[in-house]
């Protein structure tokens, strides 16, 4: 059964999907984070009490989050374009799975900064912080065991999100399985795919976890 | 010297304002360790907080060391601040730092370079008695560690004031003794003005030299400790001192309760309720390696003994569950 797998095949789809994966969970945390550090200290009695861009910043977020992402992938077809210089390809479907999964990260991230006690930050204040000082001293390394955690679900969902990546020929283990097992009638292929996959997110939550564990002192 | 003049706090809602602190004016001279009392909710941690510039008054002035703070610009405020430490009722400390690291953090805010960091902190460490704990995290101690911690932390920058918000409220009476002792050292080594904020007479009455009582966001009574428990005038103070002298044929105990038995408490409370007692948590206590509640129990003892037999056979219960 397994004289059926095109191994260079699955091999190539193996590194597109870590490609595609490793760039987007990347840019997902270096917009997820900011973002959701603003959307906390910008609500009332925070930080940085801003209730117009909270508000707007939150709008885009859920704007982003109700889409579904197989239409993100169409809708940014010209953003890709216009960043990359192309539509199709690996690298020009990272630029939907950025925009799905940062403001889905970016929850997660103000969950877990909310979760901090008021009073640690007030007691920083009192030391005489500055508000950058609080946000990187306090409030980023108090909730980096859930930050850690809320960036494995999001990477786990973008291994599932990037099978979808075939629409822009990114290419990528779901394409491969869709294209030459499901639809060629190759089970095995089918198969093969689906196990690496599931290797994949096993290693992602495991690393995850134990990092977000090896942090944590509470 | 710490001055309010005329100093009032209120905050709006929508539809009513409710008036935390109301036209205070107070002196507390340099050195001294002054306490402000009151029942909960009569306006002391706020009038605390307006010193460091943590609350900004309504109205009125505050000084400290004829400064004025409500009119400080962030900048100027915060580096104010940093000769000013503020210990807390639940201390507050950062869970990812470990001891040591928590007590370099004001360092760090202050650009403390790294050499003159790692000694004031070795110092700190030694003279809260923490040298062996330097390496451990907050969860691995005590409350009474805790409260050492901040109070380290509170000192690292040299403050002329420490601001201490409840900060034995969390804390069994052994290791409120303890504390209350450090703080009296620490004021007499370094002459720094203590204000502190209590609900608990004990704690004035062994440390302050002087006081004031507030109530609804007044001060209704202030002067030396020994004046106002010899002839309190108002009726709260007189309250708040007999309540005081009266615990003097009360005892007081540290009880338990496993953690697991907290979801009877509904029906443990009624019992207790039955009794003349007084129960307070002691949150300081909690600890993660035995998930049992400490409270503090005062009341008469016969009263005590009830209360720790009723604790008693519902842990007895949560076991034969």
């Amino acid at each position: 059964m397994l004289a059926d797998v095109d191994w260079a095949l699955i091999g190539q789809a193996s590194l597109e999907t870590l490609y595609m994966v490793s760039i987007s969970t990347l840019f997902a945390a270096l917009f997820g984070i900011p973002l959701g550090v603003l959307l906390v200290i910008t609500e009332k009695g925070h930080l940085w009490e801003q209730p117009l861009i909270q508000s707007t910043l939150s709008l885009i977020v859920n704007i982003f989050r109700a889409v579904p992402f197989i239409v993100l992938v169409l809708f940014l077809f010209p953003v890709a374009n216009f960043i990359l210089n192309t539509s199709l390809g690996s690298t020009a479907a990272t630029i939907p799975l950025i925009a799905g999964s940062a403001p889905f990260f970016a929850r997660m991230v103000e969950t877990a900064i909310r979760e901090i006690d008021r009073g640690v930050m007030e007691a920083a204040q009192s030391m005489g912080a500055s508000h950058f000082t609080i946000i990187r001293k306090v409030l980023l390394p108090e909730a980096l065991p859930s930050i850690i955690s809320g960036l494995t679900v999001t990477c786990v969902s973008l291994i599932s999100f990037s099978a979808m990546a075939g629409i822009v020929g990114g290419g990528g283990l779901g394409d491969a399985a869709y294209r030459f097992g499901f639809q060629a009638y190759n089970d095995s292929m089918l198969f093969i795919c689906g196990i690496i996959l599931i290797i994949l997110v096993q290693l992602v939550q495991g690393i995850g976890d134990w990092m977000s564990k090896h942090i944590d002192k509470r | 010297m710490i001055q309010f003049h005329h100093v009032s706090k209120r905050y709006e809602d929508k539809q009513k304002s409710t008036i935390a602190v109301d036209r205070v004016s107070l002196a507390i001279p340099e050195g001294t360790i002054y306490g402000i009392i009151g029942f909960s909710g009569a306006g002391k941690s706020t009038l605390l907080r307006m010193i460091n510039g943590l609350e900004k008054p309504s109205e009125g002035q505050v000084f400290v060391a004829d400064q004025e703070i409500s009119q400080l610009a962030d900048t100027q405020l915060r580096s104010r601040r940093q000769k000013m430490g503020m210990i807390f009722q639940h201390f507050h400390l950062l869970w990812s730092r470990t001891v040591r690291e928590n007590i370099a953090f004001p360092l760090e805010i202050a650009d403390v370079d790294p050499a003159t960091l790692n000694k004031k902190v070795d110092y700190l460490l030694e003279r809260v008695g923490l040298t062996e704990k330097a390496d451990d995290y907050p969860s691995q101690l005590s409350g009474g560690q805790k409260q050492r911690v901040g109070i380290a932390r509170a000192l690292a920058n040299d403050p002329s004031v420490l601001l201490c918000d409840e900060a034995t409220s969390a804390l069994d009476p052994e290791t409120t003794r303890s504390i209350l002792k450090l703080l009296q050292e620490i004021n007499q080594e370094l002459g720094i003005t203590l204000v502190i904020v209590t609900h608990e007479m004990s704690v004035v009455q062994s440390i302050c030299r002087q006081m004031s009582v507030m109530d609804h966001g007044k001060v209704i009574e202030e002067g030396t400790v020994e004046e106002l428990f010899s002839n309190p005038k108002h009726p709260i103070t007189k309250r708040l001192v007999t309540n005081e002298l009266k615990s003097v044929d009360h005892v007081e105990e540290v009880l338990s309760i496993h953690l697991y038995d907290l979801r009877n408490w509904n029906s443990i409370q009624q019992l207790i309720s039955r009794h003349p007692v007084h129960l307070q948590i002691l949150p300081g206590n909690l600890n993660v390696h035995q998930p049992v509640i400490s409270f503090r129990v005062q009341g008469k003892s016969e009263d005590i003994t009830a209360v720790k037999s009723i604790l008693q056979s519902a842990n007895e219960e949560g076991l034969s569950c």
